[in-house]
């Protein structure tokens, strides 16, 4: 292990919250507010004074009250609820479904071999691909865009888990045997938990690939709710300025799930273990 | 009670059929020896002589290709909770705190938890991590970390403690720290040692006896009491003189080779 940092000894710092913290919260919020100042700023005058018609490219006053009444009415709500139930059923039952699966993988050598063409033959097949072959299968339903989803999330989540198990940390395995752990209990007491950073980043990959693919799924099959469905109805409609609020709220909910929700549990494991890894 | 004897060992790797003969790598043919109860012993030998080879088999790790192994009249043939193991890498579980590593090994005796975690914070204190027992293994110092090993292999109250190059990770200073610690501890609990180590001088402070090995296939071609009394004292004028054996011990057998 080369990550081993000798003769530092981690004490809990004690931030002095008076001056320091304040200052940082500033800066961090300016490093923030100031981009975003600057492109509304521009886009506004864009609009304006660019010459492009407002049903092309409309002012940010039009999108945000676009946003608001989107909001009023709800559907906005209901766009991210059906989203997300989607995207949650699928990564649930996707993780539940991939997770033993790459874990036998990296186990046991025979799973290995005879599961490791087919997974890396359908990795190669982009879940969006199989799109005509759902709807030959579940006409234009909700269940065309959940089982690719479900495809994605899987997949994603057996390779990552595979690899995750065979890279675990040889010695660690020697000291569980050492002390006692074999068969099942070796399992739940080492390999498990010495197997889970992958595996939970793994799951956010997972979550990320299959939102992408989701907003998409959602344009092309009506579903009544969900962003995506949103987005393409209102250029059937040639809502212009709900195209882009759409736009917008689906980079700041994707955001927020990916930096708030994900990345904060794969930190919390990731500084746990102890693996010295820069998360992206 | 913890008696180790160790019975015409041999150990060969990778005999293949049509290849080099069919001979493969010969560890060693023929290694007898064993540890009397309370006994602190060490290996030393020059690197690739095989003394790592001998702890695995020990330890149950890995299979002899000949040979026994008995601790306490019983053979070896897998790990057990009758030998406990200090790894060089430490191989601590990171996700789990201090005690939590040190209690591993009483949890698969189904110690129960109370008592697991009585026993756990007796054997923090002797390794001198009291105020470090809810620390992640990520958050320790090297040494400190091999502390942990130490806790958690003297936990299971093992027949025999071994010891694979336990200190080889770590800088000059805290080997020496280390080796106080651990001598202190041994007086505390007299427990059977087998000690792997190419350092001559951590040998002759540590042990009782000192079992050189060399060759290839490997041989015991030393084995020297260490009859210094304890506590020692590096500055001893037998000290010296003990250093001096088993240094010509080891390299006479690296200009036997030569010739």
């Amino acid at each position: 292990m080369a990550s081993i940092q000798t003769g530092r000894l981690a004490k809990p710092v004690v931030r002095d919250f008076s001056e320091s913290l304040w200052r940082r919260l500033w800066t961090d919020f300016v490093y923030v507010a100031v981009p975003i100042v600057v492109v509304l700023v521009a886009w506004e005058l864009f609009a304006r004074f660019g010459g492009v018609p407002a049903a092309l490219f409309p002012s940010v006053g039009a999108v945000f009250r676009a946003l608001v009444a989107m909001a009023a009415e709800g559907t906005l709500w209901a766009d991210i609820a059906g989203t997300f139930v989607r995207l949650l059923k699928c990564v649930i039952v996707g993780a539940v479904v991939g997770t033993p699966l790459g874990a036998l993988m990296g186990y046991f050598r025979s799973w290995e071999r005879a599961l490791v063409v087919p997974l890396n033959f359908l990795l190669a097949v982009p879940g969006t691909a199989l799109f005509p072959l759902t709807m030959l299968w579940f006409g234009l339903s909700e269940m065309a865009i959940l089982s690719i989803l479900f495809y994605e999330v899987v997949l994603t989540v057996m390779a990552n888990t595979w690899t995750g198990v065979k890279s675990i940390d040889l010695s660690l395995i020697r000291a569980g045997r050492a002390f006692g752990a074999t068969g099942t209990s070796l399992f739940w007491r080492v390999l498990l938990p010495a197997a889970l950073p992958s595996i939970i980043s793994g799951y956010r990959l997972a979550f990320s690939r299959a939102w992408r693919i989701l907003i998409i799924a959602e344009m092309l099959v009506s579903v009544g709710a969900g962003l995506g469905y949103r987005l393409y109805w209102a250029r059937e409609l040639f809502q212009t300025d709900v195209v882009y609020a759409g736009l917008l709220v689906v980079g700041i909910v994707g955001l927020l799930f990916e930096r708030v929700v994900l990345r904060t549990a794969e930190a919390m494991t990731v500084n746990r273990w102890g693996t010295v890894r820069v998360l992206d | 009670m913890g008696e180790l004897r160790v019975d015409n060992l041999a150990k060969r790797y990778g005999a293949r059929r049509g290849h080099g003969g069919g001979a493969g790598l010969r560890v060693f043919d023929d290694l007898s020896f064993s540890i009397a109860d309370g006994e602190f012993v060490s290996i030393i030998g020059p690197s690739g002589c095989g003394k790592t080879t001998v702890l695995n088999l020990v330890a149950g790790l890995d299979a002899p290709s000949g040979g026994r192994i008995m601790v306490d009249g019983k053979a070896v043939d897998r790990p057990g909770l009758d030998r406990g193991i200090v790894f060089q890498e430490f191989a601590l579980f990171p996700w789990l705190t201090v005690s939590e590593n040190v209690a591993f090994g009483l949890k698969s005796m189904g110690v129960p938890a109370q008592e697991r975690a009585r026993k756990a914070s007796h054997f923090v204190d002797l390794v001198g991590l009291t105020q470090f027992a809810g620390y992640y293994p990520n958050q320790l110092s090297g040494g400190m970390r091999q502390r942990v090993g130490l806790g958690r292999a003297l936990a299971i109250d093992p027949s025999v403690l071994l010891m694979d190059e336990p200190f080889g990770a770590l800088d000059a200073q805290t080997r020496v720290a280390m080796q106080n610690a651990l001598a202190d501890i041994w007086l505390e609990t007299r427990k059977t040692v087998l000690f792997i180590t190419h350092d001559i001088r951590e040998s002759i402070f540590l042990s009782d006896r000192v079992i050189v090995l060399a060759g290839r296939p490997s041989q015991i071609v030393l084995d020297l009491r260490i009859d210094i009394p304890r506590p020692r004292n590096r500055h001893d004028a037998k000290f010296q003189d003990h250093e001096a054996t088993l240094e010509l011990a080891i390299s006479g057998d690296a200009s036997a080779r030569a010739g």
